[in-house]
């Protein structure tokens, strides 16, 4: 996130999480004090998700609200994905980069 | 306290992160990304019993048995090893445990090695277990350490939720000595353990020991603000990024 943030020269407190159930409601409710939008990046589920919007339903607080709709569920979560969230997130291009991928040959399997 | 720093995978940091908080019961079902939290265990814990069980289940029954009786007891496998533990799992949570019990689910996001991909944090929700997920090995190292502690003070199972690149990733790890194992002792308590309906739904709402009302206080409604503070007041969060 760190990095995404820095390689679009975008600036944004992030709160991070270590305690994703539940989430400590009051820590969560000052970062949202300040908060004019809320981007939420979490690998594979909305777990997370549905407990903040869930306090932030119970605690009237009405902030726009960017999460998996936008970040996606399947697979891990890669600074390339992290990037074009954010990308659409705060409307600004993400330039392309070169991927890294290799393609290695597949192993088949080794039965004896 | 004497501190050392290593190169070591993520899993090796989770492993010598059970060794400073005292762990003295280890099993475990291989798979990966899980397995060589229970090899390093095995490799570098002086006086713990550790054991590749014959499934998940017993591997978690094993530990949640000597956490019963008072030991420090770790259960590690992967995602879907969970499903396999899940039975008792649900159980440990309306007994809670006496001494600690940390169950280590490592997660396979794009599925390197496994059948699917399952985020295991929903074992949380829906048992009512409490869930630390580490982001390097740095803090894999000191969030097993502090996910002891908490099952410590709460008397109930935690769940440390790692994932493949954590868990497989090599750093500079800052690592604490280990500590001597705390064992367990024999002791019977049936009326708590045995999981009839009837005792069952004392331990559900049972509030008046230590943190074994951590179920009923966490389903009660009235105290839906509080139940968050307990928590991370209980686990400082002041890993630094």
């Amino acid at each position: 996130m760190k990095e995404a943030l820095e390689d679009l020269h975008l600036r944004a407190a992030i709160l991070k999480l270590s305690t994703p159930v539940p989430i400590p409601r009051r820590l969560i409710l000052k970062a949202l004090e300040s908060a004019d939008v809320v981007a939420l990046v979490e690998e594979l589920d909305p777990v997370v998700e549905m407990q903040l919007k869930s306090i932030m339903f119970e605690e009237d607080v009405r902030v726009k609200f960017f999460g998996k709709d936008l970040l996606g569920r399947e697979g891990e979560l890669t600074l390339d994905r992290t990037r074009r969230f954010l990308g659409k997130v705060f409307n600004v291009d993400v330039p392309e980069v070169p991927s890294l991928e290799v393609a290695v040959p597949p192993r088949p399997p080794a039965m004896v | 306290m004497k501190t050392s720093i290593k190169v070591v995978l993520g899993n090796e940091a989770i492993a010598t992160g059970a060794l400073a908080a005292g762990v003295s019961v280890a099993a475990a079902y291989p798979g990966t990304p899980s397995t060589e939290i229970l090899e390093s265990i095995a490799k570098y814990g002086k006086g713990v019993y550790t054991e590749w069980s014959s499934n998940e289940k017993v591997a978690f029954e094993t530990a949640y048995g000597a956490a019963m009786v008072g030991a420090r007891a770790m259960a590690s496998m992967k995602h879907v090893g969970v499903n396999v533990a899940s039975d008792s799992v649900s159980s440990s949570s309306y007994t809670g445990v006496e001494g600690s019990l940390v169950l280590v689910s490592a997660d396979d996001p794009s599925m390197w090695s496994s059948q699917n991909e399952q985020d295991n944090r929903y074992f949380g929700l829906q048992y009512l277990i409490p869930v630390v997920e580490p982001y390097d090995p740095q803090s894999a190292h000191l969030l097993t350490l502090r996910s002891f502690q908490l099952s410590d003070s709460l008397k109930h199972p935690v769940m440390l939720r790692t994932n493949t690149r954590v868990s497989h990733v090599r750093a500079p790890v800052e690592i604490l000595p280990p500590a001597e194992p705390v064992k367990g002792k024999l002791m019977k308590d049936p009326h708590r353990y045995v999981l009839a309906p009837e005792n069952a739904r004392r331990d559900e709402r049972n509030s008046s020991r230590g943190g074994r009302g951590l179920r009923a206080w966490w389903r009660s409604s009235m105290k839906l603000r509080e139940r968050e503070e307990l928590w991370s007041s209980r686990l400082a969060l002041d890993i630094p990024m």
